[in-house]
């Protein structure tokens, strides 16, 4: 229970995450602005200019008495919350597959988030440059954007362990890749392992 | 060309998801290009090696559709939309999901005023008998579009998704016609426009082409009472003026209208109000690109059943063999 568990839990995770060593360059990028319109990721995306971003957040969580079940947008100790879609981004999804397959391989509960609403700063990762494949992993967090923010331990040590999953199958998945069917036109793509680890804060949440 | 908008409006293809269009049009023209690839935002970029300028055509990829966000206790699903849906229009419809199975969109009929019924109030019907049952036909993030067989009938097509696979189908026809041109020719086939003109601004930024035009759709305002400006189905592609996303550039805009007339080709003018094009995009990528667009004449936007004249498609593919040629 705390004041500004967005995003400081997505900081400690990648703290977290910063302490091992990985097959491929790891930028840990601590981002400004983005509760006034996800503005430091964007020139941070363009410095970086990474393959894969993986977004570190804490994220609405509406599991409230008195809500329909379909406007929960995620449920407390559910597990780590994973976005396909919100206003700002559509998740890649091979990389999305690779997160819950690897989820799955390590038995961490998972959810999808519910709602559509709200945005990250993986908006503006994924258009900059020639484009990035990403992804958020987010820790729920009941009465986001007020003084009293609560998460619960599981989700939180769950969402650390997936993101150190991820990342520690992510050289094997960057290479073998066996999720584009797209006839031969996969050939082009630069696949030159390499990862930027943003970690970014929920935007105009629908609290 | 009936044939190849039928291949292209029948493949699955909500924003995000485009990859089974990415691949009808990899074999379509996939010979008659020099080189085939797609980026990370699953843009599917054709090159037409030349020694002259670079010259960019877009034409998105994705459609609008529908995503699941909870399946409830008795088996039925919420959704919201992708891109640009009318609950309205959507209720009473199918829609099909990308493993074939489909659905009946409808509402909850506590609901007196049917402007009340968005999308949180209405849902989808598979027919599941309960929530494992529903679940274990599909999941939380699936998308769906409209379902439908493409008609053709009396020089028009009726069909789901011709925003944009018309536009699509256009440069897949230019590319197999193989224009005789010194300029490098970029067929990229774009993704997730419908979601705010997204998978064009990593293709341009990665090819930085010396000019760009949009292959999209447009509204037409010929039909009853309707207010959508001077654009008439059958008159002639649209050269793009402004939408609002771009003011196309003067120069490009000259140089189409220049092309249609010396060619005879019929030609109208373009000033959309509402909505916007990749050229929206690619036009402030980078240092800036000279932007345009040609558009396809088509009623009923966004609606299971969109509309365009085959004279129109056909003169749209000689209008920019027409240009590239210059």
């Amino acid at each position: 229970m705390a004041k500004a568990l967005d995003d400081r839990v997505g900081c400690v995770i990648l703290t977290e995450l910063l302490k091992s060593r990985y097959p491929f360059d790891l930028y840990g990028c601590f981002t400004v602005q983005e509760e006034i319109g996800l503005k430091g990721a964007k020139a941070a995306s363009y410095a970086v200019a990474p393959d894969v971003a993986i977004i570190l957040e804490g994220t609405t969580c509406y599991d409230l008495t008195g809500t329909s079940e379909h406007m929960m947008s995620t449920r407390l100790g559910d597990g780590p919350s994973l976005t396909v879609m919100d206003r700002s981004v559509i998740s890649d999804r091979d990389l999305l597959k690779h997160i819950t397959r690897t989820a799955d391989k390590l038995g961490i509960p998972w959810q999808i988030k519910r709602t559509i609403s709200g945005g990250t700063d993986a908006g503006r990762i994924q258009v900059s440059g020639k484009g990035v494949r990403v992804c958020p992993i987010a820790v729920p967090c009941r009465y986001i954007h007020t003084p009293v923010s609560v998460m619960d331990k599981r989700d939180f040590f769950h969402t650390l362990k997936l993101a150190e999953g991820t990342l520690a199958e992510l050289a094997d998945w960057l290479t073998g890749d066996g999720d584009t069917d797209v006839k031969d036109s996969a050939k082009g793509t630069a696949h030159t392992v390499g990862l930027d680890q943003n970690q970014f804060r929920e935007g105009k949440s629908n609290v | 060309m009936f044939k190849t908008i039928s291949k292209l409006v029948n493949a699955f293809g909500p924003s995000g998801c485009e990859k089974q269009v990415a691949g009808v049009i990899t074999n379509m023209i996939e010979d008659r290009v020099d080189e085939i690839r797609s980026d990370a935002m699953g843009n599917l970029i054709a090159v037409k090696r030349g020694s002259g300028k670079k010259i960019m055509l877009a034409a998105h990829m994705d459609e609008i559709g529908l995503i699941v966000t909870t399946i409830d206790e008795k088996g039925f699903l919420r959704f919201g939309t992708v891109g640009g849906v009318s609950p309205l229009i959507s209720l009473g419809q199918r829609v099909v999901f990308e493993n074939g199975l489909t659905g009946v969109v409808w509402y909850e009929e506590s609901i007196e005023n049917m402007k009340d019924a968005k999308p949180d109030k209405m849902y989808i019907d598979i027919g599941a008998r309960s929530e494992e049952h529903a679940k274990e036909l599909v999941g939380i993030g699936d998308m769906a579009v409209f379902a439908g067989q493409p008609v053709g009938q009396n020089g028009v097509v009726i069909s789901k998704a011709l925003d944009d696979r018309v536009g699509c189908a256009v440069l897949a026809e230019l590319a197999r016609r193989c224009p005789e041109t010194d300029h490098e020719i970029y067929y990229v086939f774009t993704t997730q426009e419908e979601v705010g003109l997204r998978g064009a601004r990593t293709a341009a930024y990665s090819i930085m082409p010396h000019l760009a035009l949009a292959i999209d759709v447009t509204r037409t305002g010929d039909t009853p009472k309707s207010k959508h400006g001077a654009v008439a189905l059958g008159k002639g592609p649209a050269i793009k003026v402004k939408d609002n996303s771009v003011i196309a550039h003067p120069k490009i805009r000259e140089k189409l209208v220049n092309c249609a007339r010396e060619n005879s080709i019929p030609y109208q003018l373009e000033v959309l109000e509402k909505g916007g094009t990749d050229a929206g995009s690619i036009h402030i990528t980078a240092g800036g690109i000279p932007s345009g667009g040609v558009s396809i004449p088509t009623r009923f936007i966004h609606s299971t059943a969109e509309m365009v004249d085959l004279k129109d498609v056909e003169n749209a593919v000689k209008l920019l063999e027409a240009f590239i040629k210059r």
